[in-house]
């Protein structure tokens, strides 16, 4: 089906936000290029009308009432107590371009 | 050349419930300080997981119904997955392959506008670029969207700036959301491209816009920008080279944004940690009967009663004042009693802020009994004084003594004696007889204005033939 | 050792005054300070003072409370000191999922089983080595060093819960709670000579507990007995309202329902689970489970589970699916460090997930996996409408010697072969200690059931601890 090139990796890579380190690239391809060859026996199996499971559960409409819960909330200081960089209230990261 | 603009809306409107749509965080955001509106769930903390909030799906589902959608029974959530700092969970919960309503209109001047879904989704938390770093706000990650995409069918600027009207209004009439452009709770991404004589222009999506006329301004800045371009490049359209120009208010231009090349890959996948949503046929009625008499519903209804175009759409503008308007009328249909509302709801009393519970309907019906004894300046201002002290107008008509006289005779004794004391004045009527004006003025002088000056005019013209 | 006994007899004990909870909580630490070092079982080991000040307050409401063991309003839990996952967000207490991602991070919210155990009066001795992020089946995945099986130190332990399983097996606490995705409670219980259970698919709250798989994650019980897995399941097991996919079944008292009659009951063997590439003692004696639980009158039954294999390719893009998108959320921005720190064995699961749902290929991968998934459910459907429970290996060898799996990440991931297929399913599954190998190794077996079925389960694991004393053999760590 697929070949697992050096390209793909960078790829994927890029989408999952994945620094790989080139000299890492290879390796990475020539791990996954057997295991998704592995993946190819799903192929032998019948499915056109099969209906796909997403959750085992069975559940249906859990919803949760239109309500405050102020047992959950974070103070300022709270939802900030684990972020490495922090002024004024607000999380800091360096500068992103726009959306 | 012959060329057609061809727009389509994607509209995001922020809905007002109390707590978000995930989690039951407050969803209050505007002027709110930093991360004070946070949790686990909005924002992003390791083992936390999603609860969706029952309100929003409802609106949702009202909105569908009142875009004329058909409502899907069974949908899900789904995972959208990029990466951007103000998105908590590197995915953003909204809804792809099953959304709650599709297929509904939106009809702008008798053009049709196909509406092809509105979804549920969360919105992201808030990204203030400065000095070189982003700073971030999750109070607003979370908040309920409902995401209304139109099909390409808007021909003009105009027509778009109208099309966002009539949603803005839909969703205040449906008390769903105060869809304010300037404060964020109703955005607006159009899409654009051309048709240039039988070829079509690359897709343009314009983000960042943020008023009314910017909308439109911007549309008309691509429309220009693109025929510029496409006569120099002749480049068509394809399935890759759709891309996204922010719009800089400041220079009135859009620009191309970096980041983006063609289309995203957001890997869609149903959410594993919200089970599917099933509405039956009647609960979804249920919610239909909560919605109120709409606005085309309602101009249709004032044009029968013969109030003009004008007047319809004004008394329709805003769901507050047509139920204050629907109000009133219920003392009586009578179109020429809907006219006096109208006036008087359109004149005088649009100069407040009118609380409908103080608003009596008999109060209304006894002026416009008695209003051929009332001059119009009269009314207007007894309708305010009894709308402010809850007093019947007409008790506060005898206490001010503004009635007018409207008795023949007595009108008669005022009139000759007028004509008696003012021979000038009638010579000059009898060579123009368009200064009959003053003559009145003196009859109503006489009668220290309380003399029905409609009256008084055919009383003297009578008497001075 | 105190230590050596159920929870039933120590709660009898407590309650009895023959000992109290602070001997218990000494008993542990001296047990951690003789092997930790050697096993490696602890990532955060909480500090001794704050355990026995805990203690201390048991004994003292236990005292007040002074009912017989069984009584309901007396929680069986008080005062028994247990460890959980590292996967699992305790309030205040650094939690680290193994990663160095995630070295630093205490949060600021508790798991919803992690509360419900402080409630029972439980008492937390320490945050546990594992698989980061659960990708593993032998606990060298982690960012902490390796943890080392107590049975042959040269060996891992299992994974991804190594750590629980481990501090179980040498006791360094009375119980545990782990979570399996595809393996994770099961793997390192056959491998440590401990009983665990991965519960049906919503049984109990994932609230708190970072995720691996969505679809797959469930939370579970690690002790020496099964006994001991029904008490500590009561607890933490119901319906959860920050939990969308928790079950609202009724909670049974699993404790108290573990006396079933057996005659009745029919024990499925799938062949296909017994064929080549199964070590051969491991086969004798999960097989050999069944020959004994047929004197106290169980039927056996030999059936056909044809899709078997497949069940590697449905959970390697599945699971990694999932995780691609549970782990975007770690970007160093609101705590954590940057996704510089995430280990090859993890960024592979990564660049697998994010390809099988990309563009052009989630139809063939994603998609098709779920569709397969549902033929897995049909086939399990089927399997447990001829008999009544399913006996299965656990894992087709003894554990390796580190470095093995590691080194070739696709025969690393065929080795779960046994234990990938319940997740995707749902259905439940008990790990059962059932022998060692002449070398002196523990092995386990694994019996499944339908949907909600631990009541049944946990009766038959009983009874099967009842005929047999394999789950009380102590690893010798003396050396």
């Amino acid at each position: 089906m697929s070949v697992i090139t050096d390209d793909v990796i960078v790829k994927v890579a890029k989408l999952a936000r994945l620094n790989i380190p080139n000299f890492k690239v290879s390796k990475f391809a020539s791990q996954l290029e057997p295991i998704l060859k592995h993946f190819e026996s799903l192929s032998k199996v019948d499915t056109p009308k099969i209906i796909p499971t997403y959750q085992t559960t069975g559940l249906h409409t859990i919803l949760r009432e239109d309500v405050v819960d102020t047992g959950r909330m974070f103070t300022q200081k709270q939802a900030l107590s684990n972020a490495p960089k922090s002024k004024d209230g607000y999380f800091v990261t360096s500068a992103t371009i726009h959306k | 050349m012959v060329i057609t603009p061809i727009i389509g809306l994607e509209v995001h409107i922020e809905l007002k419930t109390k707590s978000k749509m995930f989690c039951g965080c407050d969803a209050t955001h505007f002027h709110v300080k930093p991360n004070t509106h946070t949790c686990p769930v909005c924002l992003g903390l390791p083992g936390a997981l999603p609860v969706p909030n029952k309100t929003a799906c409802e609106w949702c589902i009202k909105l569908g119904l009142a875009l004329g959608c058909t409502i899907n029974e069974e949908t899900f959530f789904e995972r959208k997955n990029y990466f951007y700092p103000d998105l908590a969970k590197g995915y953003q919960i909204t809804q792809l392959q099953k959304p709650f309503a599709v297929n509904g209109k939106i009809t702008i001047d008798g053009h049709v506008i196909r509406v092809n879904r509105a979804h549920m989704e969360e919105d992201t938390g808030k990204s203030i670029h400065l000095n070189g770093e982003t700073l971030l706000d999750f109070n607003r990650s979370g908040v309920p969207l409902v995401e209304i995409v139109s099909e390409p069918d808007i021909t003009l600027p105009e027509e778009a700036k109208k099309y966002l009207l009539k949603i803005q209004q839909i969703v205040r009439y449906l008390g769903i959301s105060d869809a304010d452009i300037e404060k964020g709770s109703m955005r607006c991404e159009p899409t654009i491209n051309l048709e240039i004589d039988g070829q079509f222009t690359p897709l343009v999506e314009i983000k960042n816009i943020a008023s009314l006329t910017g909308v439109m301004t911007a549309i008309q800045y691509e429309i220009d920008r693109q025929t510029e371009q496409y006569s120099q490049d002749k480049i068509t359209k394809n399935s890759t080279n759709k891309t996204t120009r922010g719009w800089d208010a400041d220079k009135n231009q859009t620009f191309l944004q970096r980041d983006k090349e063609g289309s995203a890959d957001y890997r869609y996948f149903p959410e594993p940690d919200i089970p599917p949503i099933i509405f039956t046929k009647d609960q979804i009625d249920k919610i239909k009967n909560t919605i109120p008499e709409m606005p085309d519903a309602k101009i249709t209804k004032y044009k029968s009663l013969n109030l003009s175009d004008y007047d319809a759409n004004l008394l329709s503008e805003n769901q507050i004042f047509s139920s204050i308007f629907d109000k009133v009328l219920s003392k009586s249909s009578d179109p020429k009693f809907a006219k006096f509302i109208a006036n008087l709801l359109i004149g005088p009393l649009k100069t407040i802020e009118i609380d409908i519970n103080k608003i009596n309907p008999i109060f209304f019906k006894n002026l416009f009994d008695k209003k051929s004894e009332l001059s119009s300046t009269a009314i207007k201002q007894l309708i305010l004084d009894s709308y402010n002290s809850s007093v019947d107008p007409l008790v506060l008509a005898k206490k001010q003594n503004l009635f007018q006289v409207s008795d023949t005779g007595t009108i008669e004794e005022i009139a000759k004696k007028v004509l008696a004391d003012n021979p000038k004045a009638v010579a000059d009527y009898q060579k123009n007889p368009l200064s009959i004006g003053f003559l009145v003025g003196k009859v109503m002088q006489e009668s220290k204005g309380s003399a029905n000056p409609i009256l008084a005019k055919e009383i003297l013209e009578k008497l001075l033939k | 050792m105190l230590l050596d006994k159920t929870i039933l007899e120590l709660a009898t004990g407590l309650r009895s005054g023959e000992f109290t909870s602070v001997d218990l909580v000494n008993e542990c630490y001296d047990n951690i300070a003789k092997y930790n070092d050697k096993v490696n079982a602890f990532i955060t080991i909480i500090p001794r003072e704050t355990a026995l000040k805990q203690a201390q307050e048991i004994d003292c409401k236990l005292k007040i409370a002074c009912l017989p063991a069984r009584q309901e309003n007396c929680k069986l839990l008080a005062g028994i000191p247990f460890v959980l996952k590292d996967c699992f967000c305790t309030e205040g207490i650094k939690t680290t999922s193994a990663s160095k991602v995630l070295e630093n991070f205490i949060p600021p919210y508790s798991a919803t089983i992690y509360k419900k155990l402080l409630d029972a009066g439980a008492i937390l001795i320490g945050k546990m080595n594992m698989d980061a992020w659960g990708h593993g089946g032998s606990s060298e995945n982690t960012d902490f060093g390796s943890v080392k099986n107590p049975w042959d130190t040269t060996r891992v332990a299992g994974g991804s819960g190594g750590g629980p399983a481990v501090a179980v097996a040498t006791r360094m606490c009375v119980f545990a709670v782990g979570e399996d995705t595809g393996g994770s409670i099961r793997n390192p219980a056959g491998w440590t000579n401990t009983t665990g259970l991965k519960v049906t698919y919503g049984r109990v709250s994932r609230y708190g507990a970072i995720a691996y798989a969505s679809s797959f994650d469930t939370v579970g019980p690690v002790a020496k007995t099964v006994e001991d897995c029904a008490i500590i399941l009561e607890t933490i097991a119901g319906v959860d309202k920050f939990d969308a996919t928790s079950s609202p079944n009724p909670v049974p008292q699993y404790s108290k329902l573990l006396n079933k009659n057996l005659s009745e009951i029919t024990i499925g063997i799938p062949k296909e689970f017994y064929g080549d590439g199964l070590d051969l003692e491991i086969k004798e004696k999960v097989l050999q489970v069944a020959a004994d639980l047929k004197k106290s009158g169980a039927k056996i039954k030999e059936i056909s589970m044809p899709l078997f294999d497949l069940c590697l390719p449905v959970y390697y893009l599945i699971a990694p699916s999932e995780t691609s998108s549970n782990l975007a959320r770690y970007d160093g921005i609101r705590y954590g460090n940057n996704r510089d720190n995430f280990t090859d064995e993890t960024i592979r699961r990564i660049l697998i997930g994010t390809y099988a749902l990309s563009a052009g290929y989630y139809d063939a991968y994603y998609k098709k996996a779920q569709q397969v998934r549902t033929l897995f459910i049909e086939e399990y459907q089927k399997a447990l409408s001829q008999c009544d429970i399913l006996l299965q290996p656990i894992m087709p060898n003894n554990p390796p010697k580190f470095g093995q799996l590691l080194s070739d990440p696709l025969q690393n991931l065929l080795a779960d072969i046994y234990t990938v297929s319940q997740n995707p399913v749902g259905v439940p599954s008990l790990a059962i200690p059932c022998g060692f190998t002449k070398s002196g190794l523990p092995i386990g077996a694994q019996i499944i059931g339908k949907m909600f079925s631990e009541e049944l389960l946990l009766s038959i694991g009983h009874e099967y601890q009842k005929l047999t004393d394999f789950h009380t053999k102590k690893p010798n760590l003396q050396i």
